[in-house]
């Protein structure tokens, strides 16, 4: 252990010198590090016009970091086999060893992680799949996370430059006191310039429904009563729109037309409780007035899931609008043998609003720093860490993560990488999707490459993503944190004012309970101390936009 | 001291009864009695990373939050009745079932009967909640029948809080009866035949054997049956409620277990689950020391 420090010490000296000596005039703010041996490949990429040239390898001898992960795949053992992953270690010099865990046990690992005390030297969250209690501040006081803000100031330029090049980004990637608690993975086109990827999941409608029945896209709430009312009366639909258990569609569509969502949202700079204003009641109205009339689905609280239709609900004609994800849009279900009707067809459709004219503020948030990648106060060498970690937001570290090896995973046409039909054309029962799974890394630290999937899925389906982020997010709080004890107390209360609010939605929704008792409902809201917690959420959005 | 030369004496008999005990014995005490430290983690706001020694100590105040929430006492109120529903309902099938079985006469169908019935148990959880939301659907098979039953139109059953405990009691005995009936018959192979031939010779008929021949002999397992049933009350299993529930049904199927789900599974808040955790088990050790002593009074049958 003690040659190891030894011998990186002396690199990392020798590095430094030869900065130093390398150091030309560049507008970036932090040297780069440019050895005259070895394999020095281009950072420069078309968005970032000041991305420096990272070298590498990065380390001359090689290391090695763990970094926990969920991850799971049917058809490979191990990510820690993946060939273009093996190949980025020889390149850079660092491997890292993946422990991985299965997405079903991730919480309980984490939280056994956690308790034993022997945490490996990195940390992928994979995308708030776990999340340590208490919040990135509490992390760092624990003494569990490393606060990484010297180690990007000094050692990653590619991540410092991204993440300021955007003032909510950068807002985005530090705690409430300034800390860096985690790297953020960023979304990002293949040239490496920064993009959120658009909404991906949203509602969907039978067009070729309303093309029979020759009525236009709904866009009003009056519009869509009567295109139900067409679906139930002329289409046979038992359930004309599909809802979700909780008496909801995704991203609250219908209540956001009355300018509220289903629980905390944003008006301006202050939050704000949905079921305590006037628009939802009036969105509960509508939805009992179209559970009595058969317009929704009888069985929503049965209904498993509220993220996608199922075969049962979109391939049957029992439902002919509903949420779903852009993959399984337009004729998924026929593709797929699900439905033997050649005409079925599914497009997206935009949020619903009151009057025409008015644009819905409620679409799916998309964020271009999402996955976080923390590193833990058990890591030999955060220097290198940061090294390697930076690396991977250089277009060829997003080359390998994303398209693997050239030659055979991909091919550089124009200057653009290209899959091979090893990917797009997979043999057997595979799917593209499977065969990047095993032949590249994918998600993790660095940049993400999110427009991969063109080349792979049908333009049409992917079109549904510019309807649905055509939205607003006017409603929508930003990704805003609580302290610990303010945490602690706020789900305590909190979680009976859920239960209750649940509760009474749905018992109104669906006709058991009279309306006459929705005034003493709201009041018992407020009897439940909601106010604490709109408190403490607006404290949470203060400090996020002072930030 | 007499104690301790009796043990010593039997230890010198039987040896290598004692070495076989050893692995069991340790079992217990580092799976069972040693976690019991754990206890503290109810008192503590506790924290993964700064374990059970560093964590802030908190005193009461979890079982505080449990109580003063505005659904607690529903919650308890929900668990016993399930629980109660569970031991009037639940308890008899499999000795009624064995008493059946009992009477039986061809051994092949016998045979045959037992096998089916055991079946059910053996299909998971999961799947045997996905075959009850089906067939409690608006169209679905029990709903359908239900519907004709009472004249009204068909509904979900589940969205209706009254229907809750009769469809989870009584999938409850069907996924049971089969497997809970093991124990009662071969206690009930262990009745000496010849007091049947006496009473048969003494003009009782089958009914009045069962009443005062079979039950009295199989007595002594029912017993402690229900005895170790008296102790698992309030520990209704909250998987099931997880799968069957929804938010119109809360009023009757919200347990303490779920309602501990859904309050201490955010967050890692292990201490809270601890505390109730710790509620529950005080609770089930309290009636279950109450059924025994009851039990050691009015008959000869006990746990300890």
């Amino acid at each position: 252990m003690l040659k190891w420090k030894k011998i990186s010490a002396i690199l990392l000296c020798l590095c430094l010198l030869l900065t130093a000596a390398a150091c030309n005039s560049n507008d970036s703010s932090t040297p780069s590090s440019s050895q005259p041996s070895g394999n020095s490949e281009s950072g420069e990429s078309g968005g970032n016009d000041e991305v420096n040239e990272t070298a590498l390898p990065i380390t001359d001898e090689p290391v090695t970091f763990t970094m926990w992960k969920v991850w799971q795949n049917d058809y490979i053992e191990s990510i820690n086999d993946i060939e273009s992953i093996k190949k980025s270690a020889e390149e850079t010099g660092v491997t890292i060893i993946y422990n991985t865990v299965a997405t079903t046990a991730a919480v309980e690992k984490f939280g056994m992680l956690l308790a034993s005390g022997d945490y490996p030297d990195m940390i992928d969250h994979s995308e708030t799949a776990v999340s340590y209690p208490g919040g990135g501040d509490k992390a760092i006081a624990d003494g569990v996370y490393l606060d990484m803000t010297s180690y990007v100031e000094q050692y990653m330029p590619n991540y410092s430059q991204l993440r300021l090049q955007d003032e909510e980004l950068a807002k985005m990637t530090v705690t409430d006191s300034g800390k860096m608690w985690a790297i953020y993975m960023m979304r990002a086109q293949t040239d490496g310039a920064l993009m959120a990827e658009p909404a991906w999941i949203g509602m969907v409608i039978r067009t070729d429904w309303l093309d029979d029945l020759g009525l236009n896209m709904p866009v009003t709430i009056d519009d869509w009563t009567t295109t139900l009312t067409a679906f139930k009366d002329e289409k046979g639909a038992e359930a004309p729109l599909m809802i979700g258990p909780k008496g909801f569609v995704i991203n609250d569509y219908f209540a956001s037309a009355y300018g509220v969502k289903r629980d905390f949202y944003r008006d301006g700079a202050n939050v704000k409780y949905g079921p305590l204003e006037n628009g939802y009641r009036q969105y509960i109205e509508l939805m009992r007035q179209w559970y009595a009339d058969g317009l929704i689905d009888q069985n929503f609280i049965s209904n498993t899931s509220e993220m996608i239709m199922t075969a049962e609900y979109g391939a049957t004609g029992k439902s002919g609008a509903g949420t779903n994800m852009w993959g399984l849009s337009q004729q998924y279900y026929l593709e797929t043998g699900q439905t033997e009707d050649a005409n079925i067809r599914f497009e997206a459709v935009a949020g619903p609003v009151l009057n025409v004219g008015e644009v819905c503020q409620s679409k799916f948030p998309s964020y271009i720093a999402t996955n976080q990648i923390s590193v833990t106060s058990n890591c030999s060498n955060p220097e290198i860490v940061a090294k390697w970690m930076d690396y991977q937001y250089t277009v060829d570290g997003l080359i390998r993560n994303y398209y693997g090896i050239e030659g055979d995973t991909y091919e550089t046409v124009d200057g653009k990488p290209v899959y091979t039909a090893k990917i797009l054309e997979p043999e057997g029962n595979f799917t593209t999707g499977d065969m990047l799974a095993m032949n590249v890394r994918g998600d993790g630290v660095g940049l993400n490459a999110w427009d991969r999937w063109d080349q792979a899925y049908d333009h049409e389906k992917l079109k549904a993503r510019e309807v649905w982020d055509a939205d607003g997010l006017g409603l929508v709080l930003p990704r805003i944190t609580m302290t610990d004890e303010e945490g602690l107390e706020y789900n305590n209360i909190f979680t009976d004012i859920k239960t209750y609010v649940e509760e009474k939605t749905v018992a109104y929704i669906m006709g058991t309970e009279s309306m006459d008792t929705y005034d003493a409902f709201v009041q018992h809201i407020y009897d439940l101390n909601i106010e604490k917690c709109l408190e403490i959420q607006q404290a949470a959005l203060d400090r996020y936009n002072a930030r | 001291m007499n104690v301790f030369r009796n043990i010593a004496t039997d230890f010198r008999r039987n040896k290598a009864i004692y070495f076989l005990c050893i692995p069991i014995v340790a079992w217990y005490i580092i799976f069972c009695y040693m976690p019991m430290g754990g206890i503290a983690m109810g008192f503590q706001n506790f924290s993964p990373a700064k374990g059970i020694f560093s964590s802030p100590w908190v005193g009461m105040k979890h079982f505080r939050d449990f109580f003063g929430s505005t659904y607690a006492w529903r919650s308890i109120r929900n668990t016993l009745i399930i629980s109660l529903m569970d031991l009037l309902f639940n308890f008899p099938m499999p000795i009624i079932f064995a008493l059946l079985l009992n009477e039986i006469v061809s051994h092949k169908f016998k045979r045959t009967v037992q096998t089916i019935s055991y079946l059910p148990y053996f299909i998971s959880m999961v799947v045997m909640c996905g075959i009850i939301v089906d067939f409690t659907k608006s169209g679905g098979v029990i709903s359908n029948l239900v519907s004709q039953l009472t004249g009204q139109p068909a509904q979900n059953l589940l969205g209706n809080a009254s229907y809750f405990r009769p469809i989870y009691i009584i999938s409850n005995i069907w996924q049971g009866v089969g497997y809970g009936s093991i124990i009662y018959i071969a206690a009930l192979s262990s009745v000496d035949q010849e007091l049947y031939e006496a009473a048969t010779i003494d003009g009782a008929n089958r009914w009045k054997q069962t009443l005062h021949i079979t039950l009295p002999g199989i007595s002594a397992t029912i017993i402690i049956m229900l005895i170790l049933k008296m102790g698992t009350m309030l520990a209704v299993g909250s998987e099931k409620i997880l799968l069957l529930y929804n938010p119109a049904t809360y009023e009757t199927a919200d347990v303490i277990s779920t309602l501990v789900y859904r309050k201490g599974f955010v967050d890692y808040n292990y201490g809270f689950s601890t505390a109730v955790g710790l509620f529950n088990s005080a609770v089930n050790t309290t009636l279950l020391l109450i059924t025994n002593g009851l039990s050691r009074k009015y008959s000869e049958t006990s746990l300890f």
